[in-house]
């Protein structure tokens, strides 16, 4: 009910963005902006339904793929069991040294010794399975991760020429029809300094 | 009516949620003619050796309060330590290691011993919170007239058979949040008639001012605001995570400011977008509160939260774990805030702050009006008088 806002699936600046041609004309397209569009907007003294705000969150969610829209918020027991599993991997991926002393530990030094290098090679096996497994989940979940990163700033480079088109076109918009025209024509060499084409 | 309160530990610098709430209980309970006595350690904080005598033994008025204060027992490190790294673990201990854990968890006989020959003195004697050797042993001395105020949270030590014991021998149970309240009916099979809704008192009188927050700190534009302990018990890396994540998605100009003690590891690419105040005074986390997008409260393990009420009261709305009962109930119940349980329920609820700035004030307002209308001191004062000590126990002796 309270979310008869353009949908959220490209994120705050695309909305930002959306909105800026419509109620931000001329204005840098900031957060700061958008608040002030919205500083006049009369409150109710009713309190926000915050279940149905987040049930329209949750669909919203479930349409681009994400959380079912049933599902508990915190997430699902399959969901808990994978966290807990990777959890274990992050603990136990490393062979551990060997530290105190005593015949035992001198035992488990000659034993590291001899297996030195297969323990060195399962050890590098394990921690880039685990890396690997951590930024599965972490795009499972939406997280950035270092691949993701690249494509996530080259999309931010598009969005602020985007942006700056916007701007200008906005700009533009707002100039009287005579006004755009001498632009044109000055741009083009048409009139010279005095205004006499 | 003469009433007494048990905690670990007790005084202004002693920190702590349960600590500040005892003293404040007590203080507006004896300004409302109620007679009030406290009964503690000699020991400074959860953060200091328990038997370091921080405070000396003996009895003597603080703040204008009655206070007696007793050794605490010493502990053996070690055996504490794996004791206590196995509970926070989810693993059960045995009897014996449960009544020695807790024997070693700010314990004093002393105290114990006082209470015994005292417990016909007062109409009902208070042991907040549930998690130390003051409260389960204490409440054992003084069974007819203990009232066990828990501040309990789905942990490790809440499962541990002793405490249960400790929840079942109390004559009545005074609650902070429904949450809260049924958790321990599901843990403790409590019955409704010793298990009472109270809520704790927050102090609503202040002002903030958002303006001077950002002319001091010079922080410009829309931020995050989080306030208390640094660490993982209060889930504050995974909001790190999840805030650069949600920057890096959707190219705002939005800060997060933390406040309060602990350190965190901020990327060194991310300093200007994550602010770390540490320490701050109390008037400049309130004008940090007034001036903030939304308090967001990662923390899963929370029995009251009273810095989400400060944030309210300041009109500004909350974003809380979903995984926590105690706060997600409170955002609900206000309509005060919002709640996520994964990366993309954070960042659709911040997306939506941004975007709905008047929705947002309206929670901010809907939270103030839930914390004046539930928690504010004569409220909750009101409720220890005439429902918490309603009649008088069995256990005092008549006037």
């Amino acid at each position: 009910m309270f979310f008869n806002t353009p949908p959220l699936a490209l994120g705050a600046s695309s909305q930002t963005l959306r909105r800026g041609n419509a109620a931000l004309c001329g204005k840098p397209l900031t957060v700061r902006a958008l608040c002030d569009t919205f500083a006049g907007v009369t409150e109710t003294p009713s309190s926000p339904d915050v279940e149905a705000i987040m049930a329209d969150i949750r669909r919203e969610i479930a349409a681009a793929g994400g959380l079912a829209p049933g599902e508990p918020p915190g997430g699902s027991a399959a969901e808990a069991g994978l966290r807990e599993n990777l959890a274990a991997a992050n603990r136990l991926h490393a062979v551990g040294a060997v530290t105190g002393g005593g015949a035992a530990a001198l035992a488990r030094r000659a034993t590291h010794k001899l297996l030195g290098t297969l323990i060195a090679q399962i050890n590098e096996f394990n921690a880039r399975t685990v890396r690997v497994l951590n930024e599965i989940v972490g795009i499972m979940e939406g997280e950035e991760t270092a691949s993701t990163g690249q494509v996530l700033e080259q999309s931010r480079r598009r969005l602020e020429l985007v942006s700056e088109l916007s701007r200008r076109l906005a700009e533009y918009d707002a100039l009287d029809i005579d006004a755009r025209l001498r632009r044109l024509e000055e741009r083009n060499g048409v009139r010279d300094a005095r205004g006499k084409a | 009516m003469r009433v007494a309160f048990v905690a670990p530990f007790f005084g202004a610098r002693a920190a702590g949620g349960a600590e500040a709430e005892c003293r404040k209980t007590a203080l507006r309970l004896a300004a409302a003619g109620v007679q009030v006595e406290i009964f503690t350690t000699c020991a400074l904080d959860l953060h200091h050796e328990w038997n370091v005598r921080f405070h000396r033994a003996g009895s003597r008025v603080e703040d204008g309060l009655a206070v007696r204060r007793f050794p605490a027992e010493g502990r053996e490190l070690g055996s504490f330590n794996a004791l206590n790294a196995r509970l926070m673990a989810g693993r059960r201990l045995s009897p014996r290691e449960e009544t020695g854990f807790m024997a070693m968890h700010v314990n004093s006989l002393d105290l114990c011993r006082a209470l015994a020959d005292a417990r016909r003195a007062y109409d009902w004697i208070c042991f907040i919170p549930y998690l130390f050797g003051t409260t389960v042993f204490g409440s054992r001395v003084c069974p007819d007239n203990a009232i066990l105020i828990p501040c309990l949270h789905d942990e490790g030590y809440a499962h541990m058979r002793i405490v249960a014991d400790t929840f079942r021998r109390a004559r009545r149970v005074v609650f902070h949040t429904r949450a809260e309240q049924e958790l321990a009916a599901r843990l403790y099979g409590l019955p409704a008639e010793r298990s009472l809704l109270v809520g704790e008192g927050i102090d609503t009188d202040f002002t903030a001012d958002g303006d001077r927050f950002r002319r001091k700190y010079g922080i410009p534009g829309p931020f995050l605001f989080y306030a208390g302990r640094k660490d993982e018990t209060k889930n504050v890396p995974l909001l790190l995570r999840y805030f650069l994540a949600f920057r890096r998605r959707n190219f705002v100009d939005l800060r997060l400011v933390l406040a309060g003690p602990g350190g965190v590891a901020v990327p060194r690419t991310e300093k200007g977008a994550i602010v770390d105040l540490g320490y701050v005074p109390e008037q400049d986390k309130r004008d940090a509160h007034a001036a903030a997008l939304a308090f967001c409260q990662p923390s899963l393990n929370e029995s009251f939260s009273i810095v989400i009420m400060e944030s309210w009261l300041c009109g500004v709305p909350c974003l809380v774990h979903a995984g926590c009962a105690v706060t997600r109930e409170h955002a609900a119940r206000s309509g005060g805030g919002l709640y996520f349980g994964s990366f993309a329920e954070f960042d659709k609820c911040v997306a939506y702050l941004l975007a709905n700035p008047g929705i947002a004030r309206r929670m901010g307002a809907a939270g103030r009006r839930y914390v004046r209308a539930n928690y504010a001191w004569d409220r909750i004062v009101e409720r220890y008088r005439t429902e918490v000590f309603a009649t008088s126990s069995p256990a005092a002796d008549p006037p």
